[in-house]
């Protein structure tokens, strides 16, 4: 079936700025959880149609029923679903879609996917193929880092080679020359998979292999190199916005910091305790390579704040972000809303302009926190189940982005998180006391979450004075000891909640369950009982 | 006086899908339980005053409704939920509570604290058995033993029935935990026995 679609002219001077007419009439979302629902929000704001996508696990799932439309597109395995390239794109054409948006994760920066729903007739709500694959690369990256003169992590620039004894050389000379200890990182992809920390030269050519290893199995793509190790660093990225003129501007920055095995656990923006002057050359660093880069759409530069305070370049990543919330906070600008504006092939809008201009001149501090299936006394091990109790917080300053309500099950098949909380104040100091008053008013039951954690750092003294770095969470938090202490409380509570006061009467709930008999029978007699 | 015994016991829980670890909370009647890495509390003659392990921080405890409390020690305040958990333990006598406090979710399993002894002392003899050294064979329930059919010097093979206790008018049967020779009997018929005594020894 031919779907019908209004033609896209590429010379902005053709086109009016025409807010009232939507950008695209019907959109498929091509992920699931808080991000499905977040982009679907969007599209009812615009009135746009929204076709949600959904595996076996997500049947019943909030971004299903939000959407106008759903189709299934396979089993619960993400490879049979949410990576499909041939299914989702089929399920676009079959609901007559005109655009696609990605989200982030499962297929946002994999460039055959942007080029199947291009080549499709559809418009992909993001950068262009080439851009993403270009980019995409870290190596391509920093080589066009290098190129318009913006610094990266010192390393190396071409995929390390270890199959002959003269390569083996090679990167042996060009790994003392960065020093030690330094890190081995995949070309292809992030999150830590395949990066490995080197000491000594010993270690280095055992740990390409293993690092290449790790990233052939996680990405298809076994390319690593050589980065010498900041530390302690802050983890600060910009968020970019470039339309079909080349223009290309940062509309601000955040601060990521706070992370465990490269997994981001608390975000905020702005990045504490930078001058003007910082931001404004932060941001022209990113924008320049973003520009070079041709960067059409939403992405982010990432950057490395060395404890010398100079930016050293990561890599971009050429999707919407997990915590794009919190820019949109003090920036005031919908950024999902500018994506699919800028996917229509308008110009930056006005309100992405004026955004820009107060870049380094946010308004107030915004801060987010990942709630996550993950508990943070057994090393953040995942712990999936049921939800019995879901109470999120509200009030003023205070946005939730989540997809989760009590009685769900959150799956092991995907990544746990549950909810994104986020506060705006004024300053930072009084978001932090809102991010503390919020988090207390948040109740989770049924599975162990990342709240604790998140409880903790709201309280800390060290994350109010802004000394924030990318080892922070290892150096301050004591999860197993953090446990016992809630675990004494709890038996303690648990213990007063059942003996109560001698002589008072049994609470009207407990009725129903054994433990008034056999509590009476134990306080009586003293006498142990063998099990009935 | 009420006397609340709650025993620290955590185990790492093993993994995804599997129950989470529980820890193990002792309710006893006046009487400590000795050996136990416990906390004592009593509730005194005021009701708004608990005593934490004999110390003088006052700890009170308020409910404020029947699933929420609030619990204030050690100059805190904390807001507790403890419900029934949905899943309980196979064993009756033993009750499961899920509590909610300060974001954390901990599951507490309640039993007297004198049955909680026993399985303690019960679990040390299993493991002083697997030592390849003489194996003290305890008793692991008050009774009076009504057989014993085996007799000092005896062979015996692991899973034999050494000894027979009669309690709460039910038969127990004690299974030699390894093979060995029987050291030393210390029991006859018709003798009544505590919990822990030794009743033989297998070298």
């Amino acid at each position: 079936m031919a779907t019908s679609r209004s033609e896209v002219s590429t010379d902005p001077s053709l086109r009016k700025d025409d807010l009232s007419t939507p950008p695209f009439r019907r959109v498929l979302i091509a992920n699931r959880g808080e991000i499905a629902v977040r982009i679907i929000r969007a599209c009812r704001e615009m009135g746009m149609q929204s076709v949600a996508v959904y595996s076996d696990a997500d049947a019943t799932a909030a971004h299903v029923e939000l959407a106008d439309l759903a189709i299934r597109i396979g089993p619960a395995a993400p490879a049979e679903s949410y990576l499909r390239i041939d299914r989702i794109v089929q399920a676009a054409l079959d609901t007559g879609s005109d655009a696609v948006h990605p989200g982030y994760g499962f297929l946002s920066e994999r460039a055959a996917f942007a080029r199947a729903v291009i080549g499709a007739g559809l418009a992909f709500v993001g950068p262009d193929p080439d851009t993403i694959e270009a980019i995409g690369d870290k190596l391509q990256a920093r080589r066009l880092a290098r190129d318009v003169g913006v610094l990266a992590v010192p390393g190396s620039l071409e995929p390390a080679m270890i199959e002959r004894p003269d390569q083996i050389a090679a990167i042996t000379a060009e790994a003392e020359a960065i020093g030690f200890p330094l890190l081995v990182k995949a070309a292809a992809g992030g999150g830590g998979r395949g990066m490995r920390r080197v000491a000594t030269i010993r270690e280095l050519v055992e740990a390409l292999a293993d690092g290449s290893r790790e990233a052939a199995s996680a990405f298809g793509d076994g390319a690593v190199y050589l980065e010498r190790e900041v530390r302690p660093a802050r983890h600060v990225e910009v968020q970019l916005l470039g339309d079909v003129s080349g223009h290309v501007v940062a509309i601000g920055e955040r601060d990521c910091s706070l992370q465990r095995r490269h997994q981001k656990l608390v975000e905020e923006a702005p990045a504490p305790g930078l001058t003007g002057a910082d931001r404004e050359r932060l941001h022209e660093l990113a924008v320049r390579v973003a520009r070079a880069a041709g960067l059409k759409n939403a992405a982010t530069a990432e950057f490395l704040l060395g404890p010398d305070g100079s930016f050293y370049f990561l890599e971009v990543n050429t999707r919407l972000q997990v915590e794009h919330g919190v820019t949109e906070l003090v920036s005031g600008l919908d950024i999902v809303r500018e994506q699919f504006h800028l996917a229509a092939g308008f110009s930056l809008s006005a309100a992405a302009m004026e955004a820009a201009a107060r870049a380094t001149d946010p308004r107030g501090h915004a801060i987010e926190v990942r709630v996550s299936a993950e508990d943070p006394g057994r090393d953040f091990a995942p712990t999936p189940g049921r939800l019995t109790g879901w109470a999120m917080p509200s009030g003023p300053g205070v946005r939730v982005d989540t997809a989760l309500v009590a009685g769900d099950e959150v799956p092991a098949a995907y990544d746990n998180l549950m909810a994104k909380i986020m506060v705006h104040a004024g300053t930072r100091d009084e978001a932090i006391d809102r991010l503390r008053r919020a988090l207390d008013e948040t109740e989770i039951g049924g599975i162990q979450t990342t709240l604790p954690f998140h409880r903790f750092v709201a309280r800390d003294p060290s994350f109010r004075t802004g000394s924030v770095h990318t080892e922070w969470v290892g150096e301050h938090w004591d999860g197993a000891g953090e446990f016992k202490r809630a675990a004494g409380l709890a038996m303690l509570a648990a213990g007063l909640g059942v003996v109560g006061r001698p002589g008072a009467a049994a609470s009207p709930g407990r009725a129903a369950d054994s433990l008034g008999d056999w509590r009476a029978a134990a306080l009586e007699d003293g006498v142990d009982r063998w099990p009935r | 006086m009420a006397t609340l015994t709650a025993e620290r016991r955590t185990e790492r829980g093993p993994g995804v899908g599997e129950p989470d670890r529980a820890v193990r909370a002792s309710l006893a009647p006046a009487s400590a339980s000795a050996g136990l890495d416990a906390v004592n509390v009593d509730i005194g003659a005021d009701p708004g005053v608990i005593v934490v392990d004999g110390s003088t921080s006052p700890t009170t405890f308020r409910r404020l409704d029947p699933e929420r409390s609030e619990l204030s020690t050690r100059g805190s305040i904390v807001r507790v939920r403890d419900r029934a958990s949905p899943t309980q333990p196979r064993d009756s006598g033993t009750v499961r509570r899920e509590v909610l406090i300060d974001g954390w979710r901990v599951v507490v399993d309640l039993e007297p604290a004198a049955r909680a002894a026993l399985r303690e002392r019960a679990r040390r003899g299993r493991a002083t058995g697997t030592t390849g050294g003489p194996a003290e064979v305890r008793a692991m329930i008050p009774g009076v033993v009504v057989a014993v059919p085996v007799a000092a010097g005896d062979r015996v093979s692991a899973g034999q029935k050494l000894v027979i206790v009669e309690a709460m008018k039910m038969q127990n049967e004690l299974l030699a935990p390894r093979d060995g020779v029987i050291d030393r009997l210390n029991v006859v018929t018709g003798e009544r026995i505590e919990v822990g005594d030794v009743l033989l020894v297998i070298s």
